[in-house]
């Protein structure tokens, strides 16, 4: 079995009485949390023998944290299912990973597909005490990202990724202990959820959940103080929300804060160590493929901070890893000079994406000495300084990161352009005067009243444009390319006019 | 038109400004569940926007407690009572 899910079923044990979850004003212990995954693996046992990967509904609710349990203890992977999620996303989604089963919370369906309500699961406990055999190349879970061709990408990741990314974990010097609190903000779908119940488990800590009644933002400021919260991972563009109301923060109990998903800004992060004066503050990166995340950099407090234009370095790959600068040429780039950053190890995933349509060109072969060694293209464009610091300077594509979510432009145009066809659209961000990204798209295309309404509908929220800018045509330079400076022009104008 | 009245007015002004929906009408009774472009990112702006037209400060306190524009417009009315 993964070492990592041996250690978690080993804490499920040993801390009984310790609160293991926190949700919706309902404490669950770890003995409570045992029971409940072995009430579900008595279920999916013999039901579900013959499927490896299993749905889950992504809600924070402590049924579905036992069945993300339940499901690494039979050595299956779950592939979180959200019920905000267009239907034809989630069937497809169901399709790609071919999913029979999907473990919910109450109800009975998500969209089209059939759920199983785990309060509904047969009662009996005595689960199989019979030790499944799990091969490190076993998929532990499958999350599904944007895909730039319109349709989302399987990511799978193997229990031998896990294994790798917690040894990872633990030499980055971020030490969590059983008393702490860790507090979970994003989606199941995102794996800045491991984050915090992987690791609080892992220490036999506490995960707290956040109130959903109101903005993710300004509940969990309230979360951070009612709970006093010792340990917190969120996007920067939470603290960027918060940030009119830092000079009223004050956390003295937080001592961790771990900031990923999207770039950080170094006044942000200044800033926001004046209201967690004995935080430690990481910033990490790692795309979804390397599995939570390959780099950290730890803030100084002593020195000042290594940044690239204002924006702090993601710091050093985990010794397991080697990362590289290449150029467009394929060629390595010398310390400084900028190029897309390349990475290898045991953390990226082994058998490439669950559609092997999305592998091209996301992989690049490199001569190391006789072998040839497969490396993962991050499309992310960084420069090493003389340190081995790895900063970020952008990316390489039309991809962009809106509060830690990947979005493709391409998949809103796509579906933009399913809903009218004969259409025109180009979809672009902005930065509105606060500092934060919206994402803006330009219709060729008649008004109707029905368009916005069934283009939120077919995509998940975190993708819903914040602006629509119609025109008649969508203005070109002389050679008929799209005058991209002209569009971008418009956005900017855009958002400071909504927002002035 | 009463006080209450007037402030209901001014914020459906900031919010279609802000939301970029000219054709908005919000009553006391709407939510962001009303408003499909209400979401995280757009309710920190337009709070921003009620505040500066307003000339009051929101505490995170009360912020946390707002639901509907109802609680929007009593949470105004009394910052400008105390004003």
């Amino acid at each position: 079995m993964s070492k990592v899910v041996q250690r978690i079923l080993h804490q499920l044990s040993s801390h009984h009485r310790a609160a293991a979850l926190h949700l919706n004003n309902k404490v669950t212990s770890y003995a409570d949390l045992k029971t409940q995954v072995d009430r579900i693996r008595h279920y999916l046992e013999p039901a579900c023998a013959e499927q490896p990967l299993i749905g889950i509904e992504s809600t924070h609710h402590e049924d579905i944290f036992a069945g993300i349990l339940a499901c690494w203890s039979l050595g299956k992977g779950f592939v979180p299912i959200s019920p905000g999620n267009p239907a034809a996303r989630n069937r497809r989604i169901a399709e790609q990973a071919n999913i029979k089963t999907v473990l919910t919370v109450s109800e009975r369906s998500i969209g089209t597909l059939q759920g199983s309500p785990i309060s509904e699961l047969p009662n009996k406990v005595e689960a199989s005490s019979d030790t499944p055999i799990v091969n490190s190349g076993q998929i532990a879970y499958v999350l599904f990202t944007s895909g730039s061709s319109g349709f989302p990408k399987g990511v799978p990741i193997s229990f031998g990724n896990l294994d790798a990314f917690t040894r990872s974990f633990e030499q980055t010097g971020i030490t969590l202990s059983a008393a702490d609190r860790v507090l979970l903000i994003s989606d199941l779908g995102f794996d800045m959820s491991l984050l915090s119940y992987l690791t609080a488990w892992m220490a036999g800590a506490c995960v707290y959940g956040i109130d959903t009644s109101g903005p993710k933002y300004l509940m969990t400021a309230h979360a951070l103080d009612v709970h006093k919260i010792s340990v917190l991972v969120t996007v920067p563009s939470l603290l960027q929300l918060l940030s009119s109301h830092f000079h009223e923060l004050h956390y003295p109990h937080l001592h961790t804060t771990l900031l990923c998903g999207e770039a950080l800004r170094e006044r942000l992060a200044l800033a926001w160590s004046q209201c967690a004066p004995s935080a430690r503050l990481f910033n990490i990166y790692g795309p979804t493929e390397c599995t939570v995340f390959t780099h950290a950099y730890e803030l100084p407090t002593t020195k000042s901070i290594t940044s690239f234009q204002g924006v702090v370095s993601i710091g050093k790959p985990h010794p397991e890893l080697t990362a590289k600068v290449i150029g467009s040429d394929g060629r390595a780039m010398t310390c400084g000079e900028v190029g897309e950053l390349v990475i290898h190890g045991p953390q990226v995933m082994e058998q490439g994406y669950l559609d092997p349509v999305h592998n091209e060109g996301s992989f690049l072969s490199i001569r190391d000495g006789e072998a040839s060694k497969s490396y993962y293209r991050t499309g992310d464009l960084v420069r090493q300084d003389a340190e081995g610091n790895f900063l970020y300077c952008g990316r390489a594509d039309n991809q962009v990161q809106l509060q830690g979510h990947r979005v493709e432009l391409n998949e809103i145009i796509y579906q933009a352009q399913q809903i009218k066809p004969t259409g025109a659209f180009h979809a672009t961000t902005a930065v509105s005067a606060s500092g934060l990204l919206h994402l803006v798209l330009f219709c060729a295309a008649q008004r109707t009243e029905d368009f916005e309404q069934h283009l939120r509908q077919s995509l998940p929220e975190y993708m819903h444009p914040h602006s629509f800018i119609y025109l008649d045509e969508l203005p070109s330079i002389s050679n008929g390319k799209l005058d991209l400076v002209e569009l971008e022009r418009m956005a900017r104008k855009r958002i400071e006019t909504s927002h002035a | 038109m009463s006080d209450r009245e007037e402030i209901l007015q001014q914020i459906n002004v900031i919010f279609r400004k802000g939301l970029n929906k000219p054709e908005l009408e919000m009553n006391e009774a709407t939510s962001a569940d009303h408003v499909p472009e209400w979401d995280s990112l757009n309710h920190a702006l337009l709070m921003v926007r009620v505040q500066g037209h307003f000339q009051v400060k929101f505490s995170i306190a009360e912020l946390v407690q707002l639901k509907t524009i109802g609680d929007l417009c009593d949470l105004v009315e009394a910052k400008m009572k105390r004003s």
